[in-house]
């Protein structure tokens, strides 16, 4: 299929008249028509005719002109329904689009859909959705993970090139694990938040899902650097993430060893350690280190997300848009009943403060470890994907099942998410690597540096 | 004892302007307890001066110019376009002080 290809070589071929924008949007659509019923990853699909047109009017302006994409339906888009995936926003028309958007029509990317999520990014599975749990595309019996499934599933079975996730404790990272993409979390601020439906208004961050990290270079360029719209967003400048992809220095790779230790299924352990060892061959060596604040960072996560969300998610009031706080899911009414509790009088010392001293104690603790190695390795997940309804039966596993990546969005820290090959049933497993604030231009040289040795990102489910 | 009572549910659920049932109330005090004595772990940890930390930016206080950018205005029939009830130009919303 055209869509197998990268970016790059899809941007070749377009400019080579192999193939056109057209073609390419036909694609995506003819699989959307064969497999979305089975997949449902989408909330809503831009109309055909109008991606086409888009697509026969295209100039070739950037690497991603002409390309097909998603949005996580966290982003506003003006005039295009956006829903958070809650019934509390299914009529939502919003009269304003998100900053990457903008930056992304600029660019000449053609977005062909909103796709399926956590309501609000409550969630590690896109089950907590009220548009339908999306299924994972290499089995579909099982989740495609979250909060960011329908992005990832979508890319997966090849609907979409790209898609733009957001993760807050894992929401891009965990589906890309699970669908065999490349996903990165970026460092907080390194993309605008603009138009982005807030969860954890200081752990939000928005950023790229793709097959290669090639492609995810590419697309950073495009969508990070300061914006004057979001206070939060950094002046640091956007490095030439893609021209600088194939260089590479020596690197020291840590092995926290508490995140190896019990609760991580034993195939996953493996591919991941395998991981460093590839990289050897590249110059990296690997250091075993400490980081034992680990587990705490569950109660860190659970407290402050929670605390900020219930703020958040206060001004959806039925009253100026959207439908009434009836219409909230269960797992989301825990979350604020979690937050307005942690923040309210008598209670705020023990526990939210509490929470953010104990997240000042984590940011200390990455910088100990980042002082004394370039990256960490780390899992994503403890397990292969589940299978459908098996999370959302027990709110406590639920929240534990993110283990491994609540602590990098407190602290802030850039993680890019790598496939890393499959379990003995054929389920992709996903490893992150981790680097010191605005880190992205070494994890991507790392990454594609990994991705040159192996072709775990090459392969796609039997849909 | 349970901490987490459905008394407790109830006085958060009004702190949030959350309706919810009193079956549902029992409900989730009882799924809220053990993720919330599962917190107690943070206790492990002496935090003594340690200050918290809300924001990891390293800036503060971003400021601008107050003056109106109007790239971002909504105009009136924009802002009002999504309101489930609106007349002349205003949303209309439950009363909130009654004639008693």
């Amino acid at each position: 299929m055209l869509i197998d290809k990268s970016i790059s070589q899809l941007a070749a071929g377009l400019r080579a008249g192999e193939f056109t924008s057209v073609d390419l949007v036909n694609e995506c659509y003819d699989s959307i028509e064969k497999y979305n019923s089975k997949i449902n990853a989408f909330v809503t699909i831009i109309p055909r005719e109008e991606a086409l047109k888009k697509a026969a009017e295209i100039k070739f302006t950037t690497l991603l002109s002409g390309i097909p994409y998603v949005l996580k339906d966290c982003f506003v888009t003006e005039n295009i329904r956006t829903t958070a995936s809650s019934k509390v926003l299914d009529n939502f028309i919003p009269p304003y689009s998100a900053t990457i958007y903008k930056k992304l029509s600029d660019a000449g990317a053609i977005l062909i859909g909103k796709t399926n999520m956590d309501a609000w990014g409550h969630g590690g599975s896109t089950e907590n959705t009220d548009f339908g749990p999306t299924k994972n595309p290499w089995d579909t019996t099982r989740v495609a993970g979250g909060s960011s499934g329908g992005p990832a599933a979508a890319v997966a079975a090849r609907m979409a090139v790209f898609a733009i996730g957001e993760d807050t404790g894992g929401s891009i990272r965990n589906p890309a694990a699970w669908c065999n993409l490349t996903g990165l979390k970026v460092t907080y601020g390194r993309v605008s938040r603009y138009g982005s439906i807030s969860y954890a208004s200081s752990f939000d961050t928005v950023g790229p899902m793709a097959k290669t990290v090639e492609d995810c270079a590419i697309i950073l360029e495009t969508i990070a650097g300061v914006d004057e719209y979001d206070a939060t967003s950094s002046p640091e400048p956007v490095a030439p993430y893609r021209k600088n992809i194939s260089q590479l220095k020596n690197i020291v790779i840590g092995i926290p060893k508490e995140f190896y230790a019990d609760g991580l299924d034993p195939e996953i352990k493996k591919a991941v350690l395998e991981v460093a060892e590839t990289l050897k061959s590249s110059g990296a060596t690997i250091k075993e280190i400490s980081m034992p604040l680990f587990d705490l960072c569950i109660p860190v996560y659970y407290l402050i997300a929670p605390s900020e969300t219930s703020s958040n998610l206060g001004r959806y009031t039925g009253i100026r848009y959207g439908n009434d706080r009836d219409n909230f899911t269960d797992e989301t009414i825990r979350r604020i009943l979690i937050g307005t509790y942690a923040l309210s009088a008598g209670y705020y010392d023990a526990y939210y403060k509490k929470a953010q001293q104990v997240r000042t104690l984590f940011i200390e603790e990455y910088k100990k470890a980042l002082s004394e190695c370039d990256v960490l390795l780390q899992p994503i997940t403890p397990t292969p994907p589940t299978k459908l309804g098996e999370l959302m039966s027990d709110p406590l596993k639920n929240l534990l099942a993110d283990v491994y990546t609540t602590s990098q969005n407190p602290v802030g820290v850039p993680s890019l998410a790598l496939p890393c090959g499959f379990t003995t049933s054929g389920l992709p497993v996903g490893a992150q690597i981790v680097g010191p604030m605005f880190s992205e231009e070494l994890l991507l040289q790392i990454g594609y540096q990994y991705q040159q040795l192996t072709d775990y990102h090459l392969k796609s489910p039997n849909l | 004892m349970s901490v987490i009572t459905s008394d407790v549910v109830a006085k958060v659920a009004k702190l949030a302007r959350l309706i919810i049932p009193s079956e549902k109330s029992d409900l989730f005090a009882a799924q809220i307890e053990p993720i919330l004595e599962h917190f107690d772990s943070l206790n492990k940890v002496n935090v003594d001066g340690v200050e918290p930390t809300y924001q990891v930016t390293g800036q503060k206080n971003r400021l601008r110019e107050d003056i109106v950018d109007t790239k971002r205005m909504f105009t009136q029939a924009q802002a009002l376009a999504n309101a489930p009830k609106s007349q002349n130009g205003y949303f209309v919303t439950k009363a909130t002080i009654s004639k008693k």
